[in-house]
Formats: structure tokens, C-alpha cells, sequence
């Protein structure tokens, strides 16, 4: 059975996730330069996608 | 709108903004997961881990991607610095020179006005290619400026985007005496005799440049 608990670390992974993602995206934001674009792209996107992914698990696992 | 409200509220700082509120959101549940035991708490984590995660990445690419299409983008390029010099040729025949310093192409967006494909998702296939550009660029094996070639042939089309119609190609002898072939791109409008002093990297140190190259 998940407990509050779980729940409340799995929000906390999620957020940590969307948390660095996002800083990664701010950062290279105004980037001129292919690399700013990659790191975007490969860095700051995947970063974001796990942490809603996490945070959309931790909902749907609610009713374990 | 007033002014001086259109210009606090640029789209770059509203990105910046939208960027900030979505960090903050997040740090505030990384600080505090227990508020998702209320029901505004699960709201508001739906808001900060959800909807404002996509939200920004949306505008950031969309960002990045516009970006993607100015010149100072593609010529950020060591690799490209020779290409960005060709621009600034005074000789009419450099057909690229020519465009840009014309004002025949939006100068900001020189480079990707000539070589993005004028068809259905022909921006995302022009896309495509800066991305195997970027690999060879980093991961590849890039070629000397004066070797670098196109990965296929320039097609009439990009070119007759611009020009079919206009009074200056349809009044053209050369172009009426051949007008079908140059259509259904038989004929190259790039091919020897024709206009085919695009860039010439290979022959910049013997050319005279304009003045106002920076």
C-alpha cells in the first residue's frame, strides 16, 4: 500500500526533477549558440519529462 | 497597450518570468511536499509539475527555435565564419551577397531564408539538417569551409519561391527562352552560366568587401 509518506517523497522527487530541469532551461534560455540549444534539448527537456513523469506516477499509485 | 508597458513586458521577459514562477513553484514543493495532503495542495502540485513544467519547456523550445533561425545563430560556427564573410562581397554576381546586402532576404535571417525548403514541413526538415550539422560539427568529422557541400543539390523551388512572378525574372529573355526547365528545376538557376557565384569561400582572400561588413 503507498502511505502519505511515499507519496510526499515521490512529490518531492518529481519536484527536485522538474526543479533542475527547469533551472538547466532557464539557464541556456537566451543561449545564441547551437550548444545552448542541445543542452536544452538533452539536458533541460529530459530533466523536466522525468519529474512530470514521476509526479503522474505518483498520482495514479494513489489508489495502491 | 502603453509603451512603456509593451516594453516592460517583452516575450523574453515574460519566457523569464513564466521561467521563475515555474522554479519557484517547484522549490516551494521540493521544500514542502506535505501540501499535497490538501486538496489546493494537489492542485497546486498539478499546476507546478505539470502544467508549468510543459508550459515552459513549450515556450523555451519555441524560443530556441526561432533563435535557430538568425543569422548570428548559424554563423556562431567557427566553421561558418567564411560563409558569414561571403555576405559581405561587393560584386553583384555573388548571388548570396547580393540577396543579403539588398535587403532581397530578411539579413537576420539570411542563411536560413535561402536554405530552408518552401514545402509542407520544410522548416522542420531545414531543422533536421542543423541538427546533423551540430553532430558533425561535435561528434563528426567537420570538413574544411571551402570542401563543405550540400547535402543535396539546390532545387529552383527555394529560389522561385521569391522570384516567380516578380517582373524582374518573368521580363528576362534568358529566363522566358527557358522559363520550363528552370520551373521543373531541369535547369539549376545555380548551374555554370547562369548564377552560379553563390558563396565561393574558396576565392575570398582575391575579392574587395563592402564597407559596412562589421
Amino acid at each position: 500500500m503507498t502511505t502519505p509518506r511515499t507519496i510526499e517523497r515521490r512529490v518531492r522527487i518529481a519536484a527536485i526533477l522538474v526543479a533542475a530541469g527547469l533551472l538547466v532551461e532557464v539557464l541556456v534560455l537566451r543561449g545564441l549558440r547551437p550548444p545552448a540549444f542541445l543542452i536544452f534539448v538533452l539536458a533541460g527537456i529530459p530533466l523536466v519529462a522525468a519529474g512530470v513523469l514521476v509526479f503522474l506516477y505518483s498520482l495514479v499509485s494513489l489508489r495502491d | 497597450m502603453p509603451a512603456w508597458l509593451k516594453s516592460m513586458f517583452t516575450p523574453d521577459r515574460l519566457a523569464l518570468l513564466l521561467f521563475l514562477l515555474g522554479l519557484g513553484l517547484a522549490a516551494l514543493l521540493v521544500a514542502r511536499p506535505a501540501l499535497t495532503s490538501t486538496r489546493e495542495g494537489k492542485i497546486l502540485a498539478f499546476v507546478a509539475l505539470f502544467l508549468f513544467p510543459l508550459l515552459c519547456s513549450a515556450v523555451g523550445f519555441s524560443a530556441h527555435m526561432e533563435r535557430s533561425k538568425t543569422t548570428t545563430f548559424c554563423l556562431s560556427c567557427h566553421i561558418m565564419e567564411s560563409f558569414g564573410k561571403s555576405l559581405y562581397v561587393d560584386d553583384s554576381h555573388y548571388v548570396a551577397a547580393a540577396h543579403f546586402q539588398n535587403h532581397r532576404v530578411p539579413a537576420d535571417e539570411a542563411c536560413y531564408t535561402c536554405h530552408t525548403d518552401y514545402v509542407l514541413y520544410g522548416g522542420i526538415r531545414a531543422k533536421w539538417r542543423g541538427m546533423r550539422h551540430v553532430y558533425v560539427q561535435y561528434l563528426g568529422k567537420p570538413p574544411a569551409p571551402a570542401a563543405i557541400r550540400l547535402y543535396t543539390p539546390y532545387s529552383n523551388r527555394e529560389c522561385l519561391h521569391c522570384h516567380l512572378g516578380a517582373r524582374s525574372f518573368e521580363e528576362s529573355a534568358t529566363h522566358t527562352a527557358i522559363r520550363d526547365d528552370i520551373v521543373s528545376n531541369q535547369v539549376s538557376c545555380i548551374s555554370s552560366g547562369c548564377h552560379d557565384t553563390v558563396h565561393n569561400v574558396a576565392n575570398l582572400a582575391n575579392v574587395k568587401f563592402w564597407k559596412g561588413m562589421p
